[in-house]
């Protein structure tokens, strides 16, 4: 991941003020589209820092969005909605805390068996609450009531408020993006993006590198919750597909589409596919197949994603280890 | 638990675990040689299960199910070995699972635009509809031992291939160096279309077989494909041997967790493989 | 004169094989210990079980008050033991100067920090620049090490490690692939880092060998059949007839 360019930056912002009219002309489908589409941007986004961050291709990355929503589901009071405060760190930690206990196994093998591990860790959370009663087996939970934010007793802003909703998406999109970008800078960010180019290497100056990629899976499991919580409190509805590892393909392809080799890559994925996927939707009930072809196309004509469009084709002698 | 529904178990696990093992042979072995990691062989189960169903239905005969579908699988993945798989070889692990992740798509609304989203059976064979009488109210399909022992045949020639004939030292030598066995003046190219050739035919075999034993259901591709994926990491990748005794095992750990603990059965296979890992990260014949 | 490190009767297995056979080395503080032998000779392997790459089959090896032997190389990293590569292992798509950052940064108590830019930690980039500025690779500063020359490589190689500030440095083949300049240039290099570090060596540059060494080790079929000054060495006949005598002596 490069930091992304001044000129990328200004633009960035242009686009955030853009999308923050949106809610004064859209209709309600359409800010709900958008919603869903930052909150799948989000998710992008925590898989991006382990694909293209790490090193570490997950196939099971739903695991911790579906977590992050049927904790929000299962602990939201019946009569009321529960207070963000307590409910949003709790439904952080939580998913943190299961990304850590999954990845101290996956994390301790790579390649290949990275891949299938967390394929099947993901697949033992779908079944998990896909067979168990106290999750609602295959149909799901329905939650009474959105969270609420209040403050003395007062409800601060409505979450129940599509265009509120939207903001308040918005902004956390724009801080993950941010707090990727400040990760990225640090010490610890220096040090997971060594990994990914030499690990034997890091290992050798003295980084125990286990430990390095285990907390970066924790860290991108506790943002996929985040994503998973914000897509509860919109739909207000949970199942078990959130889990489903087709949900870990679709949000790895999103990461691909918008190109590796951008920290801009996942968002501008996570917008291409819904919106591709809509389209597809309403031309044909089959669109799976269409989406099926657009994938392969993709992997095969745009191996730098979108981003990779936009940006100056390297040096011969560059691209050669690239 | 008694001893012989204890028995009864034993069986059903072993049954499943060799019907397990005809997909995960292919699969692991699609590692191994091609080093390609292939998510849609779990289609080619699908395609073997559906074709029975077709075939059956249009002829009546399950005979004609097994001597048709398994070339037509086999054409099958030998087509897409040749268009698609071929320009996986050198890519990274990445490309191979978002293309077969592509292809797993294509196959699922395929077969929803052939055959709907419905839940099919398919009839046990006339031959085998008699089951063996334990006791007064337990008794075991013939069918279910039939399966198993197709399998076991199975088994036993791929065993002999592989151990005996030159085409089996050069897909041992090739799960453990691709180079070294080019080098040997081997048609790798030509070697590669053959075992994912096979592998599609035996993923579908399976399919083919198990059909009368379970109902045929979208999506059954890909559960069957994870279960194998568990099979494989257990077992190391590229290991055959591995492969086999993985594949008892969660055969047995399946039939066992949906005895003994149905509440978190399907998480049962999961929890042997977690724990066969924290002992052997690289699996039980795997190469570290 | 205190020892830096010493190893007693270490051995690697593979198999049947026993690539390192009942090693014991005494590297005496602030010495360049060269370890020689023909190819297959296990010296390779002896580092990667110094540098813990590599578990030892058996024996100890004693670094400062501690043993050593099986720990992680992490652990060994950390405690002060630097390791360079035959084959040049960097970090290709960074600058040279990220990469000695990198180096730097490793000796951090710990770089679990998420806030503050790395590139604000003026200790570190005081230690990257002047691993830059002792490889000469200062004018490289900017220079993406993926494009820099075999040599340069070669030089950013030592750089990685020298960042981490090691007090015992395990080289293993610096010169390989050299041109005369440029391995010229490397044994000036080596000759400066003897001040302050203690150099455990690989080479089969003979000139090299015998111009930087204080102790010369020979390895043959895993095990030491010799151990002493280089003139001492030169005058063995043993080392004559195993070694040295034959074509080997370039």
């Amino acid at each position: 991941m490069e930091p992304a360019p001044r000129l990328v930056n200004w633009l960035l912002l242009a686009a955030l003020v853009a999308l923050a009219f949106i809610p004064q002309f859209a209709d309600r489908y359409h800010i709900q589209l958008l919603t869903k589409i930052m909150t799948m941007a989000i998710f992008a986004m925590s898989l991006g820092l382990l694909v293209s961050g790490v090193g570490l291709v997950s196939l099971g990355h739903a695991a911790f969005f579906g977590l992050g929503a049927y904790l929000l589901a299962l602990l939201s009071p019946a009569g009321e909605g529960a207070a963000v405060w307590w409910i949003l760190p709790v439904v952080l930690a939580g998913t943190t805390a299961a990304a850590f206990l999954i990845g101290a196994l996956a994390v301790r093998t790579s390649g290949v068996y990275f891949i299938m591990l967390t394929l099947a860790f993901g697949q033992m959370l779908f079944y998990l609450f896909h067979d168990s009663k106290f999750a609602g087996g295959s149909d799901g939970r329905f939650m009474n009531f959105r969270p609420v934010v209040t403050w003395m007793g007062d409800d601060l802003i409505s979450l129940n408020d599509r265009p509120t909703l939207f903001y308040v998406t918005l902004v956390l999109m724009a801080l993950s993006y941010l707090a990727i970008g400040v990760v990225m800078k640090a010490p610890f960010g220096r040090a997971v993006l060594g990994i990914r180019v030499n690990e034997s290497r890091m290992r050798a100056l003295g980084f125990n590198t286990y430990l390095y990629k285990l907390v970066a899976f924790a860290l991108a499991g506790g943002m996929a919750g985040l994503a998973g919580f914000i897509y509860a409190t919109q739909y207000r509805v949970v199942n078990p597909a959130l889990f489903h590892w087709r949900e870990s393909g679709l949000v790895l392809m999103m990461v691909i589409l918008g190109g590796l080799r951008s920290r801009l890559g996942p968002l501008v994925g996570a917008f291409a596919l819904v919106l591709l996927e809509e389209a597809l939707q309403s031309l044909t009930d089959h669109w799976l197949m269409a989406m099926g072809i657009f994938v392969i196309a993709v992997v095969l004509l745009l191996p730098d994603g979108l981003t990779g469009l936009f940006r100056r084709k390297p040096k011969a002698a560059e691209a050669a280890d690239a | 638990m008694d001893w012989l529904f204890f028995l009864i178990q034993v069986l059903n696990g072993v049954q499943y675990g060799l019907l397990l093992f005809l997909i995960a042979s292919g699969l692991t072995l699609v590692f191994g040689i091609l080093q390609v990691i292939n998510l849609a062989h779990g289609s080619f189960y699908m395609v073997g299960a559906y074709l029975a169903f077709w075939l059956v239905s249009q002829t009546g005969n399950f005979a004609i199910a097994v001597v048709a579908g398994v070339p037509l699988a086999v054409l099958l993945g030998f087509l897409i070995e040749r268009l698609m798989i071929r320009f996986l070889y050198e890519r990274d692990h990445l490309t191979q699972v978002l293309l077969t992740y592509g292809l797993i798509l294509i196959f699922n609304e395929a077969q929803r635009l052939l055959f709907g989203s419905d839940v099919h059976g398919v009839p046990t064979p006339a031959l085998f509809t008699a089951s063996i009488p334990l006791t007064d109210n337990l008794q075991y399909p013939v069918y279910r031992i039939v399966v198993s022992v197709i399998c076991l045949v199975l088994v036993a020639i791929m065993a002999l291939v592989i151990q005996k004939t030159r085409l089996g030292m050069y897909i041992r030598a090739g799960s453990t160096n691709r180079e070294m066995v080019q080098l040997l003046g081997v048609d790798m190219s030509r070697l590669s279309t053959f075992v994912f050739a096979a592998g599609a035919g035996l993923a579908a075999l399976a399919g083919i077989i198990s059909a009368p034993l379970s109902s045929i259901y979208p999506g059954i591709g890909e559960n069957i494909l994870i279960v194998c994926f568990v099979i494989v990491v257990i077992g190391g990748i590229g290991s055959i041997k591995g492969a086999f005794i993985a594949a008892l095992l969660v055969g047995l750990a399946d039939t066992f967790g949906k005895v003994l603990v149905p509440e978190f059965a399907s998480v049962a296979v999961y929890a042997v493989m977690a724990v066969i890992l924290l002992w052997r990260p690289q699996g039980l014949f795997g190469r570290a | 004169m205190p020892k830096a490190l010493e190893t007693e009767a270490l051995s690697k297995r593979f198999g049947g094989l026993v690539a390192v056979d009942n090693v014991s080395l005494a590297v005496r503080q602030g010495d360049v210990h060269c370890v020689i032998g023909p190819n297959g000779a296990g010296k390779t392997t002896l580092l990667n079980l110094l540098s813990g790459a590599l578990p030892p089959s058996a024996g100890r090896i004693r670094f400062g008050d501690q043993d050593i032997a099986g720990l992680p190389p992490h652990r060994i990293a950390q405690l002060g033991i630097g390791r360079s590569f035959q084959r040049t292992n960097i970090f290709p798509e960074f600058s040279a100067y990220e990469n000695c950052r990198l180096g730097a940064q490793a000796r951090m108590a710990s770089s679990m920090r998420f806030f503050r830019p790395a590139e604000r930690d003026d200790g570190v980039r005081e230690r990257a620049e002047r691993a830059l500025a002792l490889t000469g690779l200062t004018p490289r500063r900017d220079t993406r090490a993926s494009v820099l020359s075999h040599g340069e490589q070669r030089q950013l190689e030592i750089g990685v490690m020298l960042a981490t500030e090691p007090s015992l440095l395990l080289l293993d083949e610096p010169m390989a692939g050299m041109s005369a300049d440029e391995t010229a240039r490397m044994v000036d290099l080596l000759r400066r880092l003897k001040e302050g570090h203690t150099l455990i060596l690989i080479e089969h540059d003979m000139d090299a060998v015998f111009a930087l060494a204080d102790i010369i080790t020979v390895m043959v079929n895993g095990a030491v059949l010799a151990s002493g000054t280089p003139q001492e060495i030169r005058a063995s006949q043993a080392v004559q007839d195993a070694y040295l005598g034959g074509d080997d002596l370039a």
